[in-house]
């Protein structure tokens, strides 16, 4: 301010006088008709007014030269100076203004790169879960599929082993069926040992038929010797002795055919006894047989009904598993996109920025160097504008449609996933 | 099962979609651009247009305008997958013909219930 003031005076120095002079006429004018305290104050007031009119309402002449000029530079060299020294508190003016609006575009960018840059650890930190999460149901699913073929696909072959998997109640399942096939078999032989003896009954009884025709043929000769024997009466002894012989061969020989059909009948009773006792004993071995059997696949089939719910159970698993894989992966899907959809972002944010602000450097550098080398004497009297256009720093003035486009809201990881699409169907 | 056409100008979102299109069964062309997309569109038939409308060149809405002058692709739904949600621009896509407009990040199991409710 002092520095200032002293300039301004030393500027009007050869006008103070005639100023002072000028402002005092009217005072000078009205003197001899006003009182004295009336000339008093209002001299005051004049000077007070006079100073403050130098001080804020006339204007500060360029200066050309200055108290603390150097007096050996002419007034040219000093006018040049004093352009120079404008010239770089423009540039300087400049340097500063361009230097905030990159420090608001940098910070602008690192921002947006601090955004996508929690975007992206945020999503590779979803990503991964959800592969774990992946990777573990993949993996429990393995171990059930395992359990099924274990539990499908055990081995049946060790002697005495106790049936665990679905395999070993089927081989067990079909062992008991080839036993009761083992067992039909053998009643089947014994019934068809029991039909020869049948047939061997039958045989007899042809023999017994025969030995009662025989017995019924001797029972019609033993008539007609009788009825010989009435008709010749007692005439002829010899012919008696005859038929007494007759007779007692024809007794002999009935007799001997009553021994046959009491032994056939003997085998027969004996045949019959033994076909029931045979018989009786294959009622009670198929009966146990099929007993043993019903147990032994009741047992079976509940076992088995036992494995084919686990082996359902294990299925329902693994389905609800890959059902489960299939939503992480859809999450996977969406963290992905969310990563491509900031990227993308910021290459458009990217390259206008960037642009721009080289743009601003360059035109700065520029500007610089013209000076630097009007400063170096190539072109002191220049004084010219600068030949680069003026350079802009704001975004504001880009073009629309390089408008770099604001990325995604960094917010609360929760908040920040929106997992339905939004759809409008038009 | 039908045949789409996935226009986007990014290949991961590119493969996101045409892995859940392809995993559902549907058959699957892509194209990187609104002008290679309308050349296969006059090339082959396709059931269905699925795209973005921020690409380089032909930008979505321009291709679907394009594409309602394609006689194959006149009647065939065509839906706009993009990060844009403003109403100005819907009813943009809406004037050009798209049926339908689905904001990114989709989900899946949405696109393909879309895709099936515009398919039906």
């Amino acid at each position: 301010m002092n520095k200032m003031l002293r300039f301004k005076l030393y500027a009007y120095r050869n006008r103070l006088a005639p100023m002072v002079v000028l402002v005092t006429v009217p005072w000078v004018a009205i003197a001899p008709w006003a009182p004295g305290w009336m000339l008093a104050v209002s001299l005051a007031l004049l000077f007070i007014c006079a100073w403050l009119l130098f001080l804020h309402v006339l204007p500060t002449p360029p200066a050309t030269r200055r108290a603390t000029d150097d007096r050996r530079l002419s007034d040219a060299e000093i006018a040049g100076m004093r352009r120079s020294d404008q010239h770089a508190q423009e540039l300087l003016a400049r340097w500063a203004s361009m230097t905030h609006e990159s420090k608001l575009q940098l910070d602008e960018v690192d921002q947006h790169v601090t955004e996508v840059m929690t975007h992206a650890e945020s999503a590779v930190v979803e990503i991964g879960k959800r592969f774990v999460e992946v990777t573990r149901k993949t993996r429990r699913q393995v171990e059930l599929a395992v359990g099924l073929l274990s539990r499908t696909g055990g081995d049946a072959a060790e002697e005495g082993a106790v049936p665990d998997s679905l395999t070993d109640y089927i081989h067990a399942s079909d062992a008991l069926l080839k036993e009761l096939g083992g067992q039909l078999s053998t009643l089947g032989e014994q019934l068809a040992a029991l039909s020869a003896r049948q047939e061997a009954v039958r045989e007899d009884s042809k023999r017994i038929d025969g030995a009662l025709d025989q017995l019924a043929g001797l029972a019609s000769q033993i008539r007609v010797l009788a009825l010989d024997s009435s008709r010749r009466g007692t005439s002829d002894n010899r012919a008696f002795v005859e038929m007494t012989d007759r007779v007692r061969d024809l007794s002999l020989t009935a007799d001997e055919s009553s021994r046959a059909i009491r032994r056939t009948l003997e085998d027969i009773k004996s045949q019959a006894s033994s076909t029931d006792n045979a018989i009786r004993t294959l009622a009670m071995q198929a009966r146990d047989a099929g007993r043993r059997s019903n147990e032994q696949v009741s047992a079976l089939t509940g076992a088995t009904l036992n494995k084919m719910q686990e082996v359902h159970g294990a299925l329902g698993e693994i389905g609800e598993l890959g059902s489960r894989i299939q939503a992480d992966i859809n999450q996977i899907i969406i963290e992905l996109q969310f990563q491509d959809i900031t990227q993308q972002k910021l290459q458009r944010l990217r390259a206008p920025m960037l642009a721009e602000l080289a743009a601003s450097w360059i035109t700065m550098f520029e500007e610089t160097r013209a000076f630097n080398q009007k400063l170096a004497g190539r072109a002191p009297e220049a004084a010219e504008p600068p030949r680069t256009q003026p350079f802009r720093v704001s975004r504001k003035n880009a073009a629309e449609g390089e408008k770099p486009k604001p990325a995604p809201q960094a917010t609360e990881a929760g908040e920040r996933r929106d997992d339905g699409s939004r759809v409008e169907l038009f | 099962m039908a045949a789409i056409l996935v226009v986007d100008d990014s290949t991961t979102m590119r493969q996101m979609v045409a892995f859940t299109l392809s995993s559902a069964g549907h058959s699957v062309i892509e194209a990187p651009d609104g002008a290679q997309a309308l050349a296969l569109a006059r090339k082959q038939k396709f059931d269905l247009v699925i795209t973005d409308v921020n690409m380089p060149g032909m930008n979505g809405i321009d291709l679907v305008q394009n594409l309602r002058e394609v006689p194959d692709c006149k009647f065939i739904p065509i839906l706009v997958l993009t990060t844009e949600a403003g109403a100005e621009l819907k009813q943009k896509g809406r004037s050009a013909g798209a049926t339908g407009w689905i904001v990114k990040p989709f989900n899946p199991e949405v696109l393909l219930d879309t895709l099936k409710k515009v398919l039906d």
